[in-house]
């Protein structure tokens, strides 16, 4: 009578009722987390690490754009060296990085310093995003508590209408279960069209998951046995008929404020940017590609384009969408990273820019100025609206 | 007696300290930036002992232990309906109670309000009300009376997650 998050979690831990601390597979933690863990973690009286779970990503500022973020890198590089700790700086943007690089795996518990870190539900693992404090507890205990949640399962049945993606499907749940849907909760994927996607192509559905607040989410997955029992009680079915779905938009200044593509088509913008944790993967830059391919990007339009990992901006030379890219007049971002996406370098908004971004949230200063619109799309309707200029439809161009 | 700052619902990590200014880890520094673009006045004018009430989800959004520290740095209490589940365990972690009202949140910005933690109440002397507040949790309690999970954990060695521990509630 379990969830598929109860059995992973039951399996990792021991529990007293819903309260269960667990053995975790690994602990991640960046640029921006990792500082106030280090701070924290000396203040343990013994220096005792698991150094074999420590996986540390430097993407949030990088190369550094201001003296105290260099210097705090430099403080995270010397205490790496001190504990023997591996990191990766440069290499990718950390949750992508993660599950290509193989630490993601079904059944595994993974904590993160990013609230993002549900993601790797994708690939059947359970992912909790905490603190700084937590993520150094983690670090000295090699283990973390929490209270089991209970699940919301949402179904996507269909399928993808051309011009349509996963974007578009993470956004239209988002719209459903709302800001706040998901507080206390996880979320459950099923149904035959996330079948039929990769890892890639599931990283979109799994990020959104922390813009409903959820705990975690985890897609079911009958060959890893992460199915749940016949009589397992969910919160709450939610199901998205996936054939119907049209290109959606979060508008200013919250991923829940969804509305059609076609409904905002025509509104000028500033800047579109493709990449993130979110849509960063080789899967979108080739849906970029195909729409960027003989046409050039409005030349008013500042578009960043930024590959995910170091991995993904190889794949795509191979492929030639860099050259694509770069024909079109987009800008290619390396090395891969958070900038944008959270207004601290390449590409930060100014007073009354409107963006489109593939990214995941569009508060109120998210990506710069106060002032500014953020608009959270798919990276077609990015590539489509880069083009013309305009918020657009993608589905003329695919 | 102390003022109010209230907030609605929904209120991200994002609105308490928008991401470009969480590059440092010096709480003073961080400070200076509470609120930054949702209340350009907040860090100016508000004092220790002050109340910040939020809706439902308060914190939701990224994790950045920043916006738990920036709150602690200002000294104030934070009361809402609930709140996002990281920013509500930086918050014990670091210490700092996360009050809970099942009540519809009355208080309005400016009111002169009082926090009563032994008996679990926050009254708006200005409205003449009073709201309550839910129990805590003994384990929440235990971690933020140690000073943090960090001072917690020292003292424990490992978490304790014993029924006497999580199940019984008593007042914070």
């Amino acid at each position: 009578m379990s969830t598929v998050v109860e059995k992973i979690l039951m399996r990792k831990g021991r529990a007293k009722g819903r309260v269960v601390v667990i053995d975790v597979d690994y602990i991640m933690s960046h640029d921006t987390t990792t500082p106030l863990a280090i701070e924290s973690f000396r203040k343990f009286v013994d220096n005792i690490i698991h150094r074999e779970k420590v996986v540390i990503v430097f993407d949030h500022i990088v190369p550094p754009s201001y003296p105290d973020a260099a210097l705090n890198q430099r403080n995270m590089k010397q205490f790496c060296l001190e504990y023997g700790l591996p990191f990766f700086e440069g290499c990718g943007i950390c949750h992508t990085l993660m599950i290509e690089k193989g630490y993601v795996k079904p059944w595994r518990v993974i904590v993160g310093g990013d609230s993002h870190t549900p993601v790797y539900g994708v690939a059947g693992a359970i992912g909790l995003g905490m603190g700084s404090t937590d993520i150094a507890a983690a670090w000295r205990t090699g283990q973390t508590w929490l209270e089991i949640p209970e699940s919301i399962k949402i179904e996507m049945t269909g399928r993808m209408p051309r011009g349509v993606t996963s974007k578009d499907a993470a956004l239209a749940y988002v719209k459903e279960i709302t800001l706040s849907g998901g507080q206390e909760k996880a979320l459950e994927f099923c149904g035959d069209t996330l079948k039929k996607m990769d890892l890639y192509e599931r990283m979109p559905i799994g990020i959104m998951a922390s813009e409903c607040t959820a705990v975690t989410e985890v897609f079911h997955d009958e060959l890893s046995g992460l199915v749940p029992d016949k009589d397992a009680s969910y919160l709450d079915e939610v199901s998205i008929p996936i054939d119907t779905l049209e290109p959606l938009i979060a508008c200013p200044h919250s991923p829940d404020n969804v509305k059609a593509v076609a409904d905002l088509e025509g509104r000028e913008v500033n800047q579109v940017f493709i990449g993130s944790c979110t849509n960063g993967t080789i899967h979108d830059l080739r849906i970029a590609a195909r729409i960027f391919k003989g046409r050039r990007t409005n030349r008013y339009v500042r578009t960043l384009v930024s590959p995910a990992t170091i991995e993904i901006y190889r794949q795509a030379q191979r492929e030639g969408l860099i050259e694509v890219m770069l024909e079109s007049g987009a800008m290619v971002c390396i090395p891969p990273g958070c900038g944008p996406c959270i207004g601290r370098h390449l590409g930060v908004l100014g007073d009354g820019d409107i963006c489109v971004s593939t990214s995941n949230r569009n508060y109120q200063g998210r990506m710069g100025s106060p002032k500014a619109e953020v608009y959270i799309a798919s990276p077609a309707t990015a590539a489509a609206t880069a083009v013309e200029g305009r918020i657009a439809d993608p589905r003329r161009y695919l | 007696m102390a003022r109010a700052w209230a907030f609605g619902d929904n209120v991200s990590t994002d609105h308490i300290i928008p991401g470009r200014y969480n590059i440092t880890t010096d709480p003073k520094e961080l400070r200076k930036y509470a609120f930054k673009y949702a209340r350009p006045e907040f860090a100016e004018q508000v004092r220790a002992g002050d109340v910040i009430t939020g809706g439902k989800n308060f914190g939701c959004g990224s994790s950045r232990e920043h916006a738990a520290i920036v709150l602690r740095e200002c000294g104030v209490y934070i009361v809402a309906n609930s709140y996002g589940w990281i920013f509500r365990r930086n918050c014990i972690n670091l210490g700092v109670l996360p009050l809970e009202t099942a009540d519809k949140m009355l208080v309005r910005d400016g009111d002169l309000v009082e926090l009563d933690l032994m008996n679990l109440t926050l009254k708006d002397v200005t409205l003449g009300c009073v709201q309550n507040l839910s129990a805590v949790p003994r384990f929440v309690v235990d971690i933020c009376s140690s000073g943090g999970l960090v001072e917690y954990l020292n003292k424990v060695k490992t978490y304790d997650i014993s029924p006497s521990s999580t199940g019984q509630r008593r007042s914070a």
